[in-house]
């Protein structure tokens, strides 16, 4: 079975891939919105490798956790003010945020 | 439409899954969570794509029940490209604008105090000052020689080269011995 860093690694690359035949088969937003999903990954990857660096057991898992559920708040609040604002293409993308948050989040729950 | 709207919505329609929820709301009126399933796209990727066709005026939006619905603009697609790109540009202003401006630095910088100084080597250059010369002139009126050549030495000595600069850039017309502006 797989780690944790193992998987978000395995998906960035998955979805490179994908970004690169979206482009080519004239799906540039797609593309673009899949870049966007890998920084995501990229995101949690960081942090989890640097609570890993400050905390060991239980103290990392909590740490880890209230540093994704930060990043959940920030953009939830983004895109509640995206919405405010008519601005749909940016509470799409704050969605798309969440939406890979979220299955980050699940696969860090089931591997630890 | 005018230009901008014409540019924004044919770099829309640029994107293939754009092309795709158009073609389903060809069939029909949907809503984003059935062009998502259609399309083997999440919701939150229709919504941006929708939000984008919204803007470049290419799909409507209405409420039906929970749902909002999206259909195609059925009037904006039925416009015939050509009349698209027949349309009066709001280009054309700001092109008058800047060859306007580019004649008024030809002008500042081949005259001084109302005479030319210098016969610009470049034809470009050389036709604007030729054009202010010919100012002196009433169109379609003849003069004679003498005449043209007191009127055009009053700007530059060389009287002989810029009057033979004007018939060969046909701002002046020669017939019988007598010169006549053409424009």
């Amino acid at each position: 079975m797989s780690t944790y860093l193992e998987e978000l690694e395995a998906a960035a690359a998955k979805l490179a891939g994908e970004a690169a035949s979206l482009k080519a088969s004239g799906r540039d937003d797609e593309a673009t919105l899949a870049c966007i999903r890998i920084n995501i990954h990229d995101i949690c990857r960081t942090l989890y490798q640097v609570c890993a660096r400050n905390a060991q057991g239980e103290a990392f898992r909590t740490m880890y956790l209230q540093k994704l559920d930060h990043l959940e708040q920030e953009w939830s609040a983004a895109k509640a003010h995206a919405q405010e604002n008519d601005d749909g293409c940016r509470a799409a993308i704050e969605e798309i945020k969440l939406e890979t948050l979220a299955a980050d989040r699940r696969a860090f729950m089931e591997r630890t | 439409m005018q230009e901008e709207e014409a540019v924004r919505l044919f770099k829309c329609l640029a994107d293939k899954s754009r092309l795709q929820i158009l073609k389903s709301l060809m069939r029909e009126d949907m809503y984003v969570e059935r062009l998502a399933e259609r399309l083997s796209l999440t919701p939150a990727t229709i919504s941006f794509h929708m939000k984008k066709l919204e803007e470049a005026g290419a799909v409507t939006r209405y409420r039906d029940q929970y749902y909002t619905m999206y259909a195609l603009r059925r009037d904006v697609f039925s416009a015939r490209i050509l009349d698209i790109i027949g349309e009066p540009s709001g280009e054309a202003d700001a092109q008058a604008q800047r060859d306007a401006a580019y004649r008024q630095k030809i002008l500042q910088n081949f005259f001084e105090y109302g005479r030319l100084t210098a016969i610009p080597a470049q034809r470009k250059k050389r036709r604007i000052c030729l054009e202010e010369i010919a100012r002196a002139f009433e169109v379609g009126k003849p003069y004679a020689e003498s005449e043209v050549n007191e009127i055009i030495g009053r700007y530059h000595e060389d009287y002989c080269t810029l009057r033979r600069e004007m018939i060969c850039e046909g701002i002046m017309e020669r017939s019988d011995g007598t010169y006549v502006r053409k424009t």
